[in-house]
């Protein structure tokens, strides 16, 4: 068996730096020292930067995106509130969406201040002379409220957004 | 990306300092800052990608792999409790995702024969030799003879000779002992490096 045959077996097998004539192994020198190994050992190393460059993959913006749109819809509060603080870009919202948001959230309102419900008594400073008593509202953290009256006294929205 | 090679080999930057980069967003992302989970989605993106890749060897369940388990990362963020490395942590949460995906694709195909299974596990036709050579020109031959290993040597060739992870990490991440790390290892690079020098007769013809 020449050395070179012997080698063909320490080549599907080496290191990569010993294929690259790296360090003071056997395959190593051999491939310092032979041509012809040194052509094999450089094509398994090419093949193998191939294969790496394949599984190499930067993600777009937009995958990005939309993983956290996904995650945004579906996470517990803590991660969802982390979420909803990226960037803007990272949350388009379709307008049919947002009007369905507006919608749900005046139904909900409506139904709370339906007549016989109680609600906290109103802070002062939202009572102006002769004008209606108008409820505290509070909103969840992240949250902001609007208190809306309407032409019916007995109902009154109250818009979370 | 992460760096998740260690000082070993031919990494380049202190491992060290791309550890504490890494935890520090990790940090300031549980704790609600949303420029700190995008930029750490946007992190673990190739990583994740990567890793769906070498398990499933296909790009297109690749892409869906990875949308799942970035979802699975910002709900679960919560729980990691930094003890083990964060890029360890997040192995664990693909590899289960994907034995997950795996579990239910089986059961739909068991339960209702889906026809996607059926698709896909249904033998391939013989392929014409001309379109295996324009393939070949266009996908490149070596992702083929990967895919064509085991999905455990594929994750080890991955990780060590591709990523530059030592065997005791590769064995800590997967769940093994390193002599098995060894053992997979040397049986992926013996097969993969056999097809690529029988690709090159010129080559073998020079041994013998």
């Amino acid at each position: 068996m020449s050395p070179c045959e012997k080698m063909r077996h320490l080549i599907l097998e080496g290191e990569p730096h010993e294929l690259r004539g790296e360090g003071g192994s056997p395959l190593a020198v051999h491939v310092r020292m032979c041509p012809r190994c040194a052509r094999a050992a450089t094509r398994v190393l090419d093949e193998t930067e191939r294969l790496d460059a394949f599984l190499t993959r930067d993600p777009t913006g937009a995958q990005v995106d939309a993983v956290l749109e996904r995650a945004g819809r579906a996470a517990s509060p803590s991660t969802a509130r982390a979420a909803s603080d990226a960037p803007p870009a990272a949350r388009p919202r379709s307008p049919s969406r947002r009007w369905a948001v507006l919608a749900a959230a005046a139904a909900v309102g409506a139904l709370l201040l339906l007549p016989g419900r109680s609600l906290p008594p109103p802070g002062p400073e939202l009572l102006g002379p002769g004008a209606r008593r108008l409820p505290t509202v509070e909103a969840m953290t992240g949250q902001r409220v609007a208190v809306v009256e309407t032409d019916n006294p007995e109902i009154t929205v109250l818009w979370f957004f | 990306m992460f760096d998740d090679r260690t000082e070993r080999g031919a990494c380049v930057s202190p491992a060290s300092k791309h550890r504490e980069i890494e935890s520090e967003l990790v940090w300031k992302a549980q704790a609600g800052d949303g420029r700190a989970l995008r930029e750490l989605v946007s992190r673990a993106y190739p990583l994740v990608h990567r890793w769906a890749l070498v398990r499933t060897g296909d790009p297109t369940e690749a892409d869906d792999l990875t949308q799942d388990v970035l979802v699975q990362l910002i709900r679960r963020l919560g729980a990691y409790d930094h003890a083990a490395r964060f890029t360890t942590w997040l192995y664990t949460v693909t590899r289960n995702a994907s034995l997950d995906r795996h579990r239910r694709t089986e059961r739909r195909r068991r339960a209702y024969g889906d026809p996607r299974v059926a698709e896909r596990t249904r033998p391939e036709p013989p392929p014409d030799p001309g379109d295996v050579a324009d393939r070949s020109h266009l996908m490149g031959v070596v992702r083929t003879f990967f895919k064509e290993l085991p999905p455990r040597q594929r994750e080890v060739f991955d990780l060590g000779d591709l990523q530059g992870l030592s065997s005791v990490e590769i064995a800590e991440r997967l769940g093994i002992e390193p002599v098995s790390v060894r053992a997979h290892l040397f049986k992926a690079r013996r097969a993969l490096r056999a097809r690529i020098l029988e690709r090159h007769p010129e080559l073998a013809e020079e041994w013998t």
